[in-house]
């Protein structure tokens, strides 16, 4: 098996795993107004959480760069939610509003695993000695951002087939890009940062623009504040150490 | 200059900033709610800006003790406003609510800079200078909220600043107690970088929302929290 093929393989094992984030969903049943508030503030921390180390990581490659990206993320997201907005959505069981938010979260959740999966190649190209040891730290690193996902489509009424299937489609880019980086690692190096910021400022974005103030609707400012900070200090640390 | 004269110094003139607050309030009768709503979203993402570099820190020195430091300091907020009567974090309506709430804002401000300087004198420099900057639309807030419960602008002002009395006192009492070991430093991060992002949540974003509508908000405290990121990295490549 030649490396690059090697490289995506083990990519998707860590997509896979991102399935595993809607497991403690299984029994959750229909959702009140105020869980679906509560499910967007753990989505939040979650989201906040997967930024910081994304950011810390961009700008110890290149500050302007990440902050550059974050920009484009930004606008990024601005010009989706217009373009979104245009159609009658649908999404699995939801429509309208619910669509468009759980389609946005899907699809910065993706953007976010673009540039890891660029960071996974980039790392690769770094000595095959790592390369299952950085398999399974991904792996288990994706799980949290599967349940990210899950918490905030589920709260709207997707189905745990629907949660586990958009978990794993959002980690799909990591194989995907992990492959071409890790073959062309000198061309991808220095988009990395920009790429990293771009996950950052779309993901922060999301979070201030559509999770917060349903959150707020619905949940008391307390319970999503606390429920915010502890979630994205616990995906720092789950960051930190899988 | 010893640690303690520059915390004091770095602490006092962000506290000091506050008076600037008041300025809009004494050229014009009512501030727009929309100015307010800007105003509390720059404060908003300035204070996220140096809860995100503090937190860089301390994960850096222990990631558990960082995030351990982080539910303690969102606990501890959140006991505070539970003790004075505020459990949801409402705007409180009273002048001695609302002077409440700014002076535990400005204490976990005074922490950030203690614990700031501790990490280095370029961090605490950059962590004060932004807190300064975050006072002006805080205070500006506050002295409306002050004014709109019948205290006239030169006695809010002062009272704006007075409420950051507290930011001096725990800077100093952050410097003598975290100083001990780098863990009680990684604490002590942990903690302010909490508490902000909770202050935050509960605080300023809310509130904001309400005042501006969800897409400027958004906008406004991405752009302040990304300024704070991008010119403590520059400071940072530069240092090295």
């Amino acid at each position: 098996m030649s490396d690059v093929l090697r490289v995506g393989l083990y990519g998707l094992v860590t997509a896979l795993a991102t399935g595993l984030g809607a497991l403690p969903f299984v029994r959750a049943k229909g959702a009140s107004p105020r869980s679906v508030a509560l499910a967007n503030a753990v989505a939040s921390g979650l989201m906040l959480g997967a930024s910081f180390e994304l950011v810390v990581e961009g700008t110890s490659l290149g500050g302007v760069q990440t902050i550059a990206g974050a920009a484009l993320g930004i606008v990024f997201i601005l010009v989706t939610e217009r373009a979104l907005a245009r159609f009658p959505l649908r999404l699995g069981a939801l429509k309208g509003a619910d669509a468009r938010r759980a389609i946005l979260v899907v699809l910065v959740m993706t953007a976010h695993s673009f540039s890891e999966g660029v960071a996974v190649g980039v790392a690769f190209g770094g000595g095959e000695s790592l390369a299952i040891p950085i398999t399974l730290a991904i792996a288990v690193h994706n799980v949290p951002e599967g349940l990210a996902i899950s918490a905030a489509l589920k709260s709207r009424g997707a189905s745990l087939l629907a949660c586990a299937g958009y978990s794993v489609f959002s980690s799909l880019p990591q194989p995907l890009m992990a492959m071409p980086a890790f073959a062309f690692v000198h061309a991808f190096a220095p988009v990395l940062p920009y790429g990293l910021g771009f996950a950052a400022g779309a993901m922060v974005f999301m979070v201030l623009l559509e999770l917060l103030p349903e959150a707020y609707e619905d949940a008391r400012r307390d319970g999503v504040g606390l429920l915010v900070t502890l979630s994205m200090f616990a995906m720092i640390l789950a960051q930190r150490y899988l | 200059m010893s640690l303690t004269e520059t915390v004091l110094l770095y602490s006092t003139l962000a506290a000091a900033t506050s008076a600037l607050g008041a300025v809009p309030a004494a050229l014009v009768p009512r501030l727009p709610r929309a100015v307010l709503g800007w105003a509390n979203a720059i404060a908003a993402g300035l204070m996220l800006g140096a809860a995100h570099v503090l937190a860089v820190e301390g994960v850096a020195r222990s990631p558990v003790l960082g995030a351990l430091g982080a539910a303690l300091g969102a606990g501890f907020v959140w006991t505070a406003h539970a003790v004075s009567g505020h459990p949801a974090g409402d705007v409180p309506t009273s002048r001695e609510g609302s002077l409440v709430r700014a002076s535990l804002h400005s204490a976990a401000e005074g922490v950030a800079i203690g614990a700031a300087l501790l990490v280095s004198a370029p961090l605490g420099l950059f962590v004060a200078a932004a807190i300064a900057a975050h006072n002006v639309p805080e205070a500006m807030a506050l002295t409306e909220s002050l004014r709109k419960s019948g205290v006239r602008w030169r006695e809010s002002s002062m009272l704006a600043v007075l409420a950051n009395a507290s930011q001096v006192v725990l800077s100093i009492a952050t410097v003598l107690l975290a100083a001990r070991s780098e863990l009680s430093l990684a604490v002590a991060l942990g903690v302010v970088a909490g508490a902000h992002v909770y202050l935050v949540l509960v605080d300023l974003l809310p509130e904001s929302y309400e005042q501006a509508g969800h897409e400027t908000i958004a906008v406004v405290t991405s752009v302040a929290l990304g300024g704070i990121v991008l010119i403590e990295a520059t400071l940072r490549a530069a240092g090295r």
